[in-house]
């Protein structure tokens, strides 16, 4: 490729050889370095290239050999320029393109974002736009270091940035932490450990505190199930003196839930037609040109459509993008739902009930669903017996907690 | 003598035989091209053969449409639909 390259900016020519000795004119030309390549056998000769330089020192070894040379075709740039010798304004066309590439490489036109995972491009970008970092901005305003510094500043999850401009490119390489930037802090107030659901108590641990319910109790919503008073009980068992703590504990219930989801017994059918419009879209800074068949009247489309960003190289960006507008035809109508299409409806609508609680923890020991028709339409009722684990913390009422220290100094 | 020699030292050192010994190198890619170093010189050159000349004797290439992709002092690559290749060594 680079050879190619090479002997097209320098200038070949095709030539035909005939003669009696081309084997002594290819050995003379290969001791006198004269570069010829793509030989190919014709009848009475050969036809191969041969550049410029090594045409003018072919004389000699045309005599010694008794062959003769003709050329068949002259390519490359120099023979470009001679042949568009006359045509100045295209060259003058060649030189503004040229010139505009160069002033373009200036300035930045694509922002880049690499190693990012909790903020979004958008988001970072968003912040850059904050910092006067945009697309469009001279290069050389660019300070990356300053950059760097801000990123980690401003965002304490982001433990490692790298900023480098490449070409008409800023590219923005970041870490995140993996782990938890801050460990949760606890309330250290004293509480009461309370159910936040009804339900049958299944298992129970408690581990500071008093246990105000137990496994097989049946508890609401808003009971205290492990209390933060512990009291301290004389021989007769009067309380003497009452602590107050952070009820903690486990506690795992079995409860029933029920679902359900109304729907209409109509279903919206989108079917393609096969037509297909398809056009093209340029975008110059903020300018866009949208080309496309126009629709006829009365018609539904569905419109798709990509945009590139278009490049010299890797990192030479330009502020051009472009890309194909594809658009497909539809037609909308209605029909009433199936039997299958209801059952299928039903499982998702289970498998979904499934997938949330499973998410959050939560076993699951039953989940019936099942297809009610009604009037209009069709709902999913479904019941589902759970269990999982409760328990929220109450603060306990100030003049109820005094803390453990300064019962023990007022005593 | 003195190839004997150089040909037990190559062996015996691992030396490689094309730097030592001037032998010649045949890179076979299928039956469509073929690259030859250390040759001296061209002897024939037509469509359906080719011959060289090495320090050691002749090689013959034969086959179809044969072309010279490109030579130079070095080697030569050979394009083509690749019959056979045909070694003869120099008499005495």
């Amino acid at each position: 490729m680079k050879e190619r390259a090479a002997h097209w900016f320098g200038g070949y020519l095709k030539v035909e050889l005939n003669g009696r000795d081309p084997e002594r004119f290819l050995n003379l030309c290969r001791n006198r370095e004269i570069e010829l390549w793509e030989i190919r056998a014709v009848p009475g000769g050969c036809s191969g290239r041969i550049t410029v330089d090594g045409f003018r020192q072919t004389k000699e070894p045309l005599r010694k050999s008794g062959m003769r040379m003709r050329i068949r075709k002259k390519c490359g740039f120099p023979f470009f320029l001679y042949g568009n010798r006359k045509r100045k304004l295209f060259f003058a066309g060649l030189a503004a393109g040229l010139s505009m590439l160069f002033g373009l490489s200036f300035f930045i036109w694509d922002i880049h974002v690499e190693g990012n995972r909790m903020y979004t491009e958008d988001t970072l970008i968003r912040y850059f736009d904050g910092l006067d970092i945009r697309c469009g901005m001279r290069k050389d305003q660019v300070d990356c270091q300053d950059l760097e510094e801000s990123i980690r500043a401003d965002f304490p999850e982001i433990t490692w940035v790298s900023a480098q401009v490449s070409g008409t490119r800023l590219l923005v390489k970041i870490k995140e932490n993996e782990g938890l930037s801050q460990l949760p802090r606890e309330d250290p107030e004293p509480c009461d450990l309370v159910a936040e659901k009804d339900g049958v108590i299944t298992e129970m641990i408690v581990r500071s505190g008093t246990g105000l319910a137990a496994v097989g109790d049946t508890v609401a919503a808003g009971d205290v199930l492990i209390s933060g008073k512990v009291p301290i009980t004389d021989d007769g068992g009067e309380v003497t003196k009452e602590y107050s703590v952070r009820a903690d504990g486990d506690v795992t219930v079995r409860r029933g839930e029920t679902y359900r989801r109304d729907y209409t017994g109509w279903k919206t059918v989108e079917t393609a037609t096969g037509r297909v419009r398809r056009g093209l879209y340029v975008r110059l800074g903020n300018f866009a040109l949208r080309l496309i068949p126009p629709a006829e009247e009365g018609t539904l489309w569905r419109t798709y459509q990509e945009e590139r960003q278009l490049r010299l190289t890797g990192s030479f960006c330009l502020p051009v993008w472009w890309g194909i507008i594809e658009a497909e035809e539809y037609s909308s109508g209605e029909r009433m739902y199936t039997e299958e299409e209801k059952e299928k409806i039903r499982q998702q609508v289970q498998e979904e009930f499934e997938e949330n609680l499973t998410q959050k923890g939560v076993q699951i020991e039953e989940n019936n669903a099942r297809i009610v028709e009604n009037g209009s339409g069709f709902s999913i009722e479904g019941n589902a017996v759970l269990r999982e684990s409760i328990g929220e913390r109450r603060r306990l009422p100030l003049s109820e907690a005094p803390a453990a220290e300064e019962n023990d100094r007022t005593e | 003598m003195g190839q004997r020699i150089r040909a037990a030292a190559a062996d015996r050192l691992g030396l490689p035989k094309d730097a030592v010994l001037g032998e010649t190198v045949i890179t076979v890619e299928g039956n469509r091209s073929l690259v030859i170093e250390n040759y001296r010189s061209i002897l024939f050159y037509g469509d359906g053969c080719l011959k060289l000349f090495t320090g050691k004797g002749r090689i013959s290439v034969e086959g179809k449409g044969l072309g010279i992709e490109y030579y130079d002092g070095e080697s030569m690559k050979v394009t083509g639909r690749i019959c056979r290749v045909e070694f003869e060594e120099r008499q005495g």
